[in-house]
C-alpha cells in the first residue's frame, strides 16, 4: 500500500535533481540549439524587457490564445476531422473551456469523447496545453531574474519558446512513447467498432440486430504526456486517468502520476540553482515535500485504511440542527440505522476507485494531483471518505504544496515574504529576503497576490451555496453539498481542474436535451474565477519582485536571519499552516468535518 | 477572382485535413501507400454553400427550445472573456501604481 506512493516520491526526488540543471542552464541561455532552432527563436526575440513589457507581452500572448481557443472552438461544427459530426458546445462551455485550457486548469465542464471532435483535441487542446503550461514557468524564470538585480527581466517570446520546445516536446515525446507501449491508442481515427462478447449488450437495431459497441478513440498519446507533465490534467475521456484507454495499466499509471510530480519538483531547485542560493531552495523543497507527505498519508490513513461509512453498519442518532421555526429553536432529525451491507471492506472505501492499478492509487492520485495542481484523476473525488476530502482541498488552498510549475513556488513565495516579514515584526528588524530590505510596497504587492486566492473561493463558493445557483446543482444535500460547491471553486482558482463530480456543471454540446440545470452560471463563474486567479498572482508577484530585486543587498550582520536553515523551515511551514487555517478552516469546518461528524450519509 | 483568392488558402486546408486522417490512418494499420487520393472534385461556389449551410445548421441547434442562441451569447461569451483580459491589463498598472 505505501509502496506506490514511496517509489513515486523517490523517483521524483531523484529525477528534479538532473532535471533542475538543466532548466536553470536553459533559462539561463547557457544552451547551444541547433541552427534551425535558432533561427526561430532569433525571430521571435524582440529583446529584453522590463517587469511591466514581460507581463504586458504575457497577457497580449493570453489574448491571441483565447481568440484563437473561442475560434477553434466555435469552427467544430464545419471543421475537419469531425466524422462524428459533433455540433458546437453550448457558448457558456465555450467560454469556459477556452479559459480553463488557457488557465492550465483544464475543469472540463463537457465530456471529451461525447462533446469534442479530433480536430478541436489536436488544435485547441493540444497546444494550449504546451502553452499554458510555460507561462508559469516563464513566469518564475522572470521572478528569478528580478530578484537577482538585473534591470531586464528576459524576454517573453524567447521564454515560451525554450520552455516548449527544449522541455515540454522532448520530454513529452519520451512519456508518449511509454504510454503507446503500455497501450494508450494513437490514431487519428475517431471510433473503432467492436463485437461484444454478450450479444445484444448494446441493445438492438431496427432489424431486430444486435449493436455493435462504438468505442471512440484519437490522438490519446499525444494529449497525454503534456496533460501530465503541464499539469494541466484535462482528460481525452471524461473518465480522465481512470479510464482504460486513458490509463490501461498500473505500469502507465506510475508513469502518469510521475510525469505530473517531476516538473513542480525540478522548479524548486532550479529556483535555488539560478539564485545561486541552492541551499535556500533545498530548504523550500524540505517543507513542500513534508506538506506533500503529510497529506498523502493523510488521505491514505482516512480512506484506504478505513471503511467507506455509508456502507457500515451503525445505529439510528438524534441530531439537533437550529431552527427558528422550531419550539426551542432547534429541530430534531433522526438518523436511521443502516444495516451492514455485505461488502468486505478490510481493503478501505473502495467506493469510485480502479482497483487495476492497486488499493492505494486513488487515494495517493488525489493527494498528488491537487498538491501539483494537475488534476487529473484516477478515481472518484466524490466518493473519498469525508475526512480523506480534506487533504486534496488543503492542497489546493495552500496551492503551494509543490504547486504548478512556477506559479506554486510563486505562491510559496508569498508565504515566505510574510513569514520573514512577521518574524522581522517579532524581533523588531526590518525583514529582509535574499538580502534586501522588504519595504511596505512589497508587502501590499505579496498581500494583494496571496488574498486573491481566498477570495475567489470563498467569494463565489458563499454566494453559489447560497442561492438556487448551487443549491440545485449539487447532487447531495448538507454537508456534502456544500463541500462540492467549495470544491468546484477551490478547484478552478487554484488552477487545478479536478471536480466532485457530483455537482450538475456539465451543459456540453449546445444541442444537449437535458443540460445540467444550473451548467450556465457554473460555466460563467467558474470562468472568471480561473481568468482572475490565474494572472492576478502572477503579475503582482512579478511587480513585487523586481521592485525587491532593485534594492541594495544589506551587509550580513549577526542579526541577520538565515534563509538556509531547518528553523526557516519551521518558519515557512508555520506561516503557510496559520495562514491557510485562519482562510480556510471554517469552510473546512462547515464541509467535510461537518460531513464527518454529522448523521451519515452527507452529513446532515 | 478576388474571392476565389481569399479562399485559395481554405480549399487547399480543407483537402489536406480531408487527406491526412485518411494518411494516418493507413499509417496506423500498415497499408502505406504513396499515391495520394484524387482530389475531390468540389466547385469553389459548392463549397462556399456547403460552408454557410454548416453554418446555418450550426446556429439552428436541434432543440431550439432548450438550446442556447448562439447569435446572442457567443458574442457576449467573448466580450466577457476580453473584459475579463483587459481587467488583467489594468491590474498591471495598478501594480505599477502602489
Amino acid at each position: 500500500m505505501w509502496l506506490l506512493p514511496a517509489l513515486l516520491l523517490a523517483t521524483a526526488i531523484v529525477l528534479s535533481i538532473p532535471l533542475s540543471a538543466y532548466f536553470a542552464w536553459l533559462m539561463d541561455g547557457k544552451y547551444r540549439a541547433p541552427r534551425f532552432l535558432r533561427w526561430f527563436e532569433e525571430q521571435i526575440d524582440t529583446g529584453p524587457q522590463d517587469w511591466k513589457q514581460y507581463v504586458l507581452a504575457m497577457i497580449a500572448f493570453t489574448v491571441a490564445l483565447f481568440i484563437f481557443g473561442f475560434v477553434i472552438l466555435c469552427l467544430q461544427p464545419i471543421a475537419p476531422i469531425n466524422p462524428r459530426g459533433l455540433g458546437a458546445l453550448a457558448p457558456t462551455t465555450i467560454f469556459n473551456t477556452v479559459i480553463s485550457f488557457m488557465t492550465n486548469t483544464n475543469l472540463q465542464h463537457y465530456a471529451g469523447e461525447t462533446a469534442l471532435s479530433n480536430f478541436s483535441q489536436i488544435f485547441f487542446i493540444l497546444p494550449n496545453m504546451f502553452l499554458s503550461a510555460s507561462i508559469g514557468f516563464c513566469a518564475l524564470s522572470a521572478i528569478i531574474r528580478a530578484f537577482r538585480g538585473e534591470a531586464t527581466v528576459g524576454n517573453f517570446f524567447v521564454d515560451m519558446w525554450r520552455v516548449a520546445i527544449y522541455i515540454y516536446v522532448p520530454v513529452s515525446l519520451i512519456f508518449g512513447v511509454i504510454f503507446m507501449h503500455e497501450g494508450m491508442p494513437m490514431t487519428y481515427a475517431s471510433t473503432e467498432v467492436a463485437t461484444t462478447l454478450e450479444p445484444g449488450s448494446m441493445g438492438l437495431d431496427d432489424k431486430g440486430q444486435a449493436k455493435p459497441q462504438t468505442i471512440v478513440v484519437g490522438p490519446v498519446a499525444a494529449v497525454i504526456p503534456i496533460k501530465m507533465l503541464g499539469t494541466n490534467g484535462g482528460g481525452f475521456y471524461g473518465m480522465n486517468s481512470a479510464h482504460p484507454l486513458e490509463n490501461p495499466t498500473a505500469t502507465s499509471n506510475f508513469f502518469t502520476t510521475l510525469a505530473m510530480m517531476i516538473f513542480p519538483f525540478s522548479l524548486v531547485l532550479m529556483y535555488g540553482r539560478m539564485l545561486g542560493r541552492i541551499r535556500h531552495s533545498v530548504v523550500i523543497y524540505g517543507v513542500m515535500l513534508a506538506m506533500m507527505i503529510g497529506l498523502i498519508v493523510w488521505v491514505m490513513v482516512f480512506d484506504t485504511m478505513q471503511p467507506n461509512p455509508g456502507l457500515t453498519a451503525h445505529a439510528g442518532a438524534t441530531y439537533q440542527i437550529a431552527n427558528p421555526s422550531a419550539p426551542n429553536g432547534k429541530l430534531d432529525v433522526l438518523s436511521p440505522a443502516v444495516a451492514g451491507l455485505p461488502v468486505d471492506q478490510h481493503l478501505g472505501n473502495l467506493e469510485g476507485k480502479e482497483l487495476r492499478f492497486g488499493t492505494s492509487a486513488g487515494a495517493a492520485f488525489a493527494a498528488i494531483t491537487t498538491d501539483v495542481t494537475c488534476g487529473a484523476i484516477n478515481a472518484e473525488m466524490d466518493s473519498l471518505n469525508p475526512l480523506a476530502g480534506i487533504s486534496p482541498m488543503i492542497g489546493m488552498w495552500v496551492n503551494c504544496v509543490f504547486g504548478g510549475k512556477g506559479v506554486g513556488m510563486i505562491n510559496l513565495l508569498l508565504f515566505l515574504i510574510v513569514g520573514v516579514f512577521l518574524a522581522g515584526q517579532m524581533v523588531g528588524r526590518t525583514p529582509e529576503y535574499l538580502g534586501r530590505k522588504v519595504g511596505a510596497r512589497e508587502m501590499k504587492l505579496a498581500m494583494l497576490a496571496l488574498l486573491v486566492h481566498p477570495i475567489l473561493i470563498l467569494g463565489p463558493a458563499g454566494l453559489f451555496a447560497a442561492t438556487s445557483w448551487g443549491t440545485t446543482a449539487e447532487s447531495n444535500p448538507g454537508a456534502h453539498g456544500f463541500s462540492q460547491i467549495v470544491y468546484q471553486y477551490s478547484s478552478a482558482s487554484a488552477n487545478n481542474g479536478s471536480a466532485m463530480d457530483g455537482l450538475g456543471v456539465t451543459y456540453g454540446l449546445n444541442d444537449n436535451p437535458n443540460p445540467s440545470p444550473e451548467a450556465v452560471p457554473m460555466d460563467i463563474g467558474t470562468g472568471l474565477v480561473m481568468l482572475f486567479s490565474r494572472y492576478l498572482p502572477i503579475i503582482a508577484p512579478i511587480a513585487m519582485a523586481f521592485s525587491l530585486g532593485r534594492k541594495k543587498v544589506a551587509p550580513v550582520t549577526l542579526g541577520t536571519m538565515s534563509d538556509n536553515t531547518v528553523t526557516f523551515g519551521f518558519l515557512l511551514l508555520g506561516t503557510i499552516a496559520v495562514i491557510g487555517a485562519l482562510l480556510f478552516l471554517p469552510v473546512a469546518a462547515l464541509g467535510p468535518l461537518a460531513e464527518h461528524l454529522g448523521p451519515i450519509p452527507f452529513g446532515g | 477572382v478576388a474571392l476565389k483568392l481569399a479562399g485559395a488558402p481554405f480549399a487547399f486546408t480543407r483537402s489536406l485535413f480531408r487527406r491526412l486522417p485518411i494518411g494516418m490512418d493507413r499509417l496506423r494499420r500498415s497499408e502505406i501507400r504513396v499515391r495520394l487520393l484524387k482530389p475531390i472534385p468540389c466547385a469553389f461556389e459548392h463549397r462556399v454553400f456547403r460552408l454557410l449551410e454548416g453554418a446555418r445548421l450550426a446556429l439552428e441547434a436541434p432543440n431550439k427550445e432548450r438550446s442556447m442562441n448562439l447569435v446572442v451569447w457567443l458574442p457576449a461569451m467573448f466580450a466577457l472573456g476580453l473584459a475579463g483580459l483587459g481587467l488583467c491589463y489594468a491590474f498591471v498598472f495598478a501594480c505599477e501604481v502602489i
